[in-house]
């Protein structure tokens, strides 16, 4: 194994392989000498794909061509090579694939988030305490979600379903953007942000089929049918503030609110008095930040916030 | 599964090199102690592999979460933690600031600015880049043309290459030459790593 190079060196090197390349004049040791570099280190195949991007003669917006989004043609990188040689490059690119993108689960703890972008081009994006199961096959994208909340921002393909799995639900769309939500003791909830998906029961597989377009919003209880409604397009946006770290209020109860946070940090909100607890709560707050907003309630309905350990108390002065 | 195709190179060129540097300079203004160029050629090493590029609906935002995600893998591996707000990320504007393919690649201004970028460069070396990357000669019709080896054709387009990289790196450090407003950074909204 080579020292690990400077990422200055490896573009100082990818920069030469990828002049070689794009002259087509490699010989076959010098294929097998590329080979071994590319394998060294991810950063080196990396580098390479930038530096042949910068070679690509610039398209003139008449020649811009259709491209099949299904089956993008494999020519081979290296031109002119022999297929002996090709095939090794091909098999040194499988392992390196393999390690990035293999099926797996992906979770985060409390009050951490996390973009997971998948290997169809699809991204999803973690809310707190939340954990999800990856399975692709040539025929279908499959995720499970084993709790917690997750958005789904889904790369088109109409050959291969893209498939969420929440306990009984089963949320299944082609391209488009929607949340799946599994919190303990509440029906798995379904926010569709762009785009068309259906809803179904998989433990029921009578019970009909129900759609959810934009801005629609799918309750599915364990022992009762699928609800779909419509919610406004700024209820969409507030629903998903957990994107940018936020929590947003339009008027639900203290009570709720905390509630909320407490899903994004160890800190829990106590509120003895019914009163207090049902103060509706409007505005926009950091989701890791139970204190702040603790302090920000109390300050506009007249309370004391007592802090204590992992505990804030609100009650009125 | 695949080597980058000279499709797949395309497709980085017009979707991902347009968008280095606000990506590089996001990065820098967020990260401590990770090297960027480390974090952008996996980046670059992750799309160049990924299935289906063309149906990704957002290659800016979709190579910057990538980008992101390498950061925090990084970070995790590092024992450094550093403060990566991602809060502050969609009002980047990553979503919104996608500039069409066409017009990444085929206005006038982005050869104008090739051609600036380039000016450093010896005349000779510039010439048979842009001859290959703009006429879409080949190095041996551009050493025809020149009256110059193929080998040197060769070295001139591997010294403009790494001149290229060497300059959208500076973008990054300085202020990216892409992103043009929209971008704030939101302190208190920054979101602690835990290991």
């Amino acid at each position: 194994m080579t020292a690990r190079l400077s990422s200055k060196e490896v573009y100082d090197e990818a920069a030469c392989w990828a002049a070689k390349i794009d002259a087509g004049s490699l010989s076959l040791e010098e294929q097998a000498v590329l080979e071994a570099w590319l394998a060294a280190d991810t950063r080196h195949y990396g580098a390479l794909a930038q530096a042949s991007a910068l070679l690509v003669p610039t398209e003139k917006p008449t020649s811009m061509r259709m491209i099949d989004p299904v089956r993008p043609p494999r020519r081979s990188f290296v031109l002119g090579g022999s297929i002996a040689a090709g095939l090794a490059l091909v098999a040194g690119a499988a392992t390196y694939v393999a390690q990035i993108w293999g099926e797996g689960r992906y979770r985060t703890r409390i009050g951490e988030m996390r973009v997971i972008p998948l290997n169809d081009g699809s991204v999803v994006t973690l809310n707190t305490n939340s954990e999800i199961a990856v399975h692709y096959s040539q025929a279908q994208r499959n995720i499970e979600l084993l709790q917690g909340e997750a958005l789904f921002d889904v790369a088109k393909n109409k050959q291969r379903p893209f498939i969420v799995q929440s306990g009984t639900t089963q949320v299944r769309a082609v391209g488009t953007s929607f949340s799946v939500k599994a919190l303990p003791d509440q029906p798995v909830q379904v926010l569709v942000r762009e785009g068309i998906v259906e809803v179904k029961r998989r433990d029921v597989p009578v019970a009909p089929t129900v759609m959810v377009a934009t801005n629609g919003r799918a309750i599915a209880p364990a022992d009762a049918p699928i609800v779909a409604n419509p919610v406004e397009t700024a209820e969409v946006g507030r629903e998903l503030a957990w994107r940018v770290g936020r929590i947003a209020f339009h008027g639900e109860p203290l009570s709720e609110a905390a509630a909320e946070f407490s899903r994004y940090s160890a800190v829990r909100i106590r509120i003895d008095d019914p009163q207090v607890a049902d103060e509706k709560i409007v505005g926009l707050f950091v989701s890791t930040d139970p204190v702040g907003f603790a302090n920000a309630v109390a300050a506009s309905f007249d309370l004391r916030a007592e802090i204590s350990g992992n505990q804030i108390r609100l009650t009125r002065k | 599964m695949k080597l980058p195709s000279n499709d797949r190179a395309r497709w980085l060129a017009q979707n991902v090199v347009p968008h280095e540097p606000a990506i590089r300079s996001w990065l820098a203004r967020r990260t401590h102690d990770l090297d960027i160029d480390d974090i952008v050629q996996e980046m670059y090493a992750r799309l160049a592999s990924v299935e289906n590029a063309e149906s990704i609906r957002n290659p800016r935002q979709y190579a910057a979460q990538t980008a992101i995600s390498i950061a925090l893998n990084l970070a995790r591996h590092a024992r450094v933690i550093p403060m990566i707000p991602i809060g502050d990320f969609e009002e980047l504007g990553l979503a919104s600031l996608e500039p069409s393919p066409e017009r990444a690649v085929n206005s006038q201004d982005e050869l104008k600015e090739l051609e600036n970028t380039l000016k450093e460069l010896p005349p000779l070396c510039r010439t048979a880049f842009l001859l290959r990357r703009v006429d879409g000669l080949s190095q041996r019709e551009v050493a025809d043309k020149l009256g110059i080896s193929v080998k040197t054709v060769e070295k001139y387009m591997a010294r403009s290459v790494r001149f290229l990289i060497q300059t959208y790196g500076r973008g990054g450090a300085d202020g990216a030459q892409v992103s043009k407003g929209g971008v704030s950074t939101v302190d208190d909204d920054r979101m602690q790593l835990r290991r």
